[in-house]
């Protein structure tokens, strides 16, 4: 028997416990000072390019939620509000590069804050390690969200609130501002584990956990990423695109064109687990929708002369 | 053959590693399986983050003039691939192949090619 | 009472420093103690430069800090004035010398009178005497103040605006910057003003923006669901986000917490996406009792519904302005 695999296989039972102990001192600190370079192999199709239409499998999802996706189009990200978004902070690290760095108190030399910003869109957040409370209910909510950490172990806890409204998949599935977001950092060598729990009393049933992971990039530099609001698409200034219940004609498309049943693509927290996959093989195909007479219509019917309706978008 | 195809998709994952993605989904916004040109002047290029736009005055499949979205890359990735802000200009005739909108009143595109017959510059690639 | 105020009010700006400190590196030293919120106190936030928000037990008021005096947007309810005068002071002991009424519901118009009489009215010469607080509001709040309107609204003397205009706008100069009181016509009602405060640029919204519930319609008033709509609009025109549509222009909400454009944003989306499934529902004949049924807040309700104004009494309001006589119950626009 080849003695080097079992010497391997010791070393990671060993680490693996190493990991899990959180009775280590709670100065066990890790420096996750550095830049790190995303590793999309989890999840890659969503992170990539992104998700199709109508493609909520896997997810916690509830019945709101599903409604917020079936009437969510793409066309809404061309509102000049939305254009310049960047991914909040339980969302951003599914792709980008990462920089982290941390702020020192000079005097006890305790790591006071850690920092992290991502190269799409440049946003920096602050987790704080110095045991301020987060802000009450009245104040601003942001991207980014107010994030304090302490160490487990060697691992970063973080607990984050006063998100803004965004969400939990870039096809319309929303993430209320009501959720809290729990984050486990974990360095092990070269790789920087962030794992992700989203839970949202509005919109998720279950905790919604992801892993993501980082490989140590020292050559890497961030670099700037503005951003600019423009007037991508012409419409009318205060139009919003959407589908009203019952319009949108994408819903069984992703599961017909991935041979898929519908049940699954409609998501919900069954959809997560493996064991469904057995329910999936009772299920019929879901088939492909009609084209649309006008392909993915969403502009609503036109509504009565609103007070102060302001002019087509060239004259603004 | 499933593995296979596990295999290659990591290594894709690896290959796209650094890669910033895009705010919005494709898949959600065009239609990827078809293309569709359009031929007419450009009357807007907006170099930009999050994703350039050409703005391109032309027929509809009625005849009717529209101004059309045709949606490009990021700054950054147009310039790996050759193209900065004075590579097009308003008042440029050209013809645009991309990806059709899924909501057709944008009269959007997802580029795939640009010609500019006058001198044939060209482009063509995937818009990330 | 007031020790609790200003203890809030030191919490509430360290708060607020570390809230937006990104990147910065903190002070040193030790973490702030915990707050507790006590029923009944006024809470003050600092927004941006001059202004801070108050949040009160029946809303929210906005005031201007600086060395002309203390500008105060709201006075909340009558109850609360006493609290609303107490946090005003842990901030500045200047005296109150105006206060804009955004419009004329009593939680934002009910401490009217004991603010004013705890201010001043700084003038010599044949001008108006009688002391106190300077109050303004358009046209109609004070209308339905002073009891002239037959509105529910009506309160004693000593509460109704001294100064009103009825055109769009009425502009001042104060603490060292313009101050916009601007019209919304037939918004939340048909009194409805935003105070624009531009160089601290902070917009005090009043009840056209309630980002804690759905913006409440009121009819009766002269309220109007696409005159909401154009309000939020206004907002959103006015204000320009600092970086990543985050900062910059801040909204103080009649209601709710302090926002910014793409909060209001995210508001205005939703209020248009119903007010269209209304409206398409209405174009398919439908009756009320059908249009509440087919639930068309349904993925909204948990963000926005309350006990005193579900999901369902926001579809009658929307239902029922869509399908009113134009005008009806309005006063005559601001021209």
């Amino acid at each position: 028997m080849n003695g080097r695999p079992r010497a391997r296989r010791l070393a990671a039972a060993v680490a693996a416990c190493a990991l899990v102990s959180t009775a280590a001192p709670a100065f066990a600190q890790v420096d996750f000072s550095g830049a790190w370079g995303a590793r999309l192999h989890e999840d890659n199709l969503e992170r990539g390019g992104g998700p199709e239409m109508n493609e909520f499998e896997g997810l916690p999802i509830n019945a709101a939620d599903r409604m917020r996706g079936d009437s969510w189009s793409a066309s809404l990200w061309t509102v000049p509000e939305h254009q310049c978004i960047p991914h909040p902070a339980d969302y951003g690290p599914n792709f980008s590069q990462l920089v982290m760095w941390s702020d020192v108190d000079p005097v006890t030399k305790d790591v006071v804050a850690w920092h992290t910003e991502l190269s799409w869109m440049n946003p920096v957040r602050t987790i704080w390690m110095d045991g301020r409370p987060h802000p009450p209910a009245w104040a601003p909510h942001t991207w980014q969200g107010f994030s304090t950490g302490k160490w487990e172990g060697d691992m970063l806890t973080v607990e984050t609130t006063h998100l803004k409204p965004a969400y939990v998949r870039r096809n319309g599935l929303a993430r209320s501002e009501k959720a809290a977001v729990r984050e486990h950092f974990i360095r092990n060598g070269d790789i920087l584990t962030i794992v992700t729990i989203v839970t949202d009393p509005v919109y998720l049933t279950e905790p919604y956990i992801k892993s993501r992971n980082f490989q140590f990039d020292p050559g890497y530099r961030m670099t700037p990423y503005p951003c600019s609001v423009d007037v991508e698409i012409d419409r009318p200034a205060g139009e919003i695109p959407h589908y009203l219940p019952g319009a949108n004609p994408f819903i069984s498309e992703a599961a017909a064109k991935h041979k898929m049943p519908l049940e699954p693509a409609r998501g919900g927290a069954e959809t997560m687990y493996p064991e469904y996959m057995e329910r999936m093989k009772t299920l019929p195909t879901a088939t492909m929708p009609a084209q649309p007479a006008a392909a993915g219509t969403a502009a609503p019917p036109a509504s009565p002369a609103a007070v102060g309706t302001p002019a087509r978008t060239p004259e603004r | 053959m499933k593995y296979r195809v596990v295999v290659i998709l990591a290594v894709w994952a690896s290959l796209l590693a650094g890669r910033a993605g895009a705010h919005h989904s494709f898949a959600a916004t065009y239609f990827e399986d078809k293309t569709q040109t359009i031929e007419g002047t450009i009357v807007q290029f907006m170099f930009r983050n999050p994703h350039s736009f050409v703005h391109v005055e032309a027929p509809d499949d009625n005849g009717q003039m529209q101004r059309w979205a045709v949606e490009w890359a990021a700054t950054a990735q147009l310039k790996e691939s050759g193209v900065d802000y004075e590579s097009l200009k308003p008042g440029d005739h050209v013809i645009v192949t991309g990806n059709p909108g899924r909501t057709a009143s944008d009269h959007r595109l997802r580029m795939q090619s640009v010609e500019r017959p006058k001198d044939g510059w060209k482009w063509s690639g995937t818009v990330r | 009472m007031k020790t609790s105020v200003a203890v809030v009010a030191t919490l509430a700006i360290a708060s607020a420093a570390s809230l937006f400190a990104q990147g910065a590196a903190p002070a040193a030293g030790p973490a702030p103690a915990a707050r507790t919120d006590g029923a009944g106190a006024v809470h003050v936030w600092p927004v941006q430069r001059n202004i801070y928000a108050l949040f009160g037990p029946g809303g929210n008021s906005t005031v201007s800090i600086g060395d002309d005096g203390v500008l105060v947007v709201d006075t909340m309810t009558a109850d609360a004035a006493p609290d609303l005068i107490a946090a005003i002071r842990t901030l500045s002991n200047k005296p109150i010398r105006w206060i804009i009424n955004t419009h004329s519901h009593p939680d934002h118009t009910g401490g009217n009178a004991v603010v004013a009489r705890s201010g001043v009215y700084i003038a010599t010469g044949n001008t108006r005497g009688g002391g106190g607080a300077s109050i303004l509001a358009f046209e109609n709040a004070l209308m339905r103040l002073n009891g002239s309107a037959g509105s529910p609204d009506k309160v004693p003397e000593a509460g109704w605006p001294t100064d009103s205009f009825f055109v769009k706008q009425k502009d001042m100069f104060f603490n060292g910057e313009p101050v916009l009181t601007m019209h919304q016509p037939s918004a939340h009602t048909d009194a409805d003003a935003i105070v624009f405060f531009r160089r601290s640029d902070v917009i005090a919204a009043g009840d056209v923006f309630t980002p804690d519930r759905y913006p409440v319609i009121d009819a009766a008033e002269g309220g109007s669901i696409n005159g909401t709509i154009a309000a939020l609009n206004t907002l959103i025109e006015l204000a320009v986000p600092e970086f990543n549509e985050e900062g910059g222009t801040m909204i103080v909400p009649g209601h709710g917490r302090i926002c910014d454009e793409s909060d209001v944003g995210d508001y205005r989306d939703m209020v248009t996406i119903v007010r269209d499934r209304v409206q398409d529902l209405i174009a398919k004949k439908m009756t009320l009792a059908q249009v509440k049924a087919a639930r068309p807040t349904f993925d909204y309700d948990g963000v926005y519904a309350t006990p005193s104004f579900t999901g369902d009494m926001f579809v009658e309001a929307v239902y029922r302005s869509l399908t009113a006589s134009p005008g009806a119950a309005s006063r005559s626009p601001a021209r």
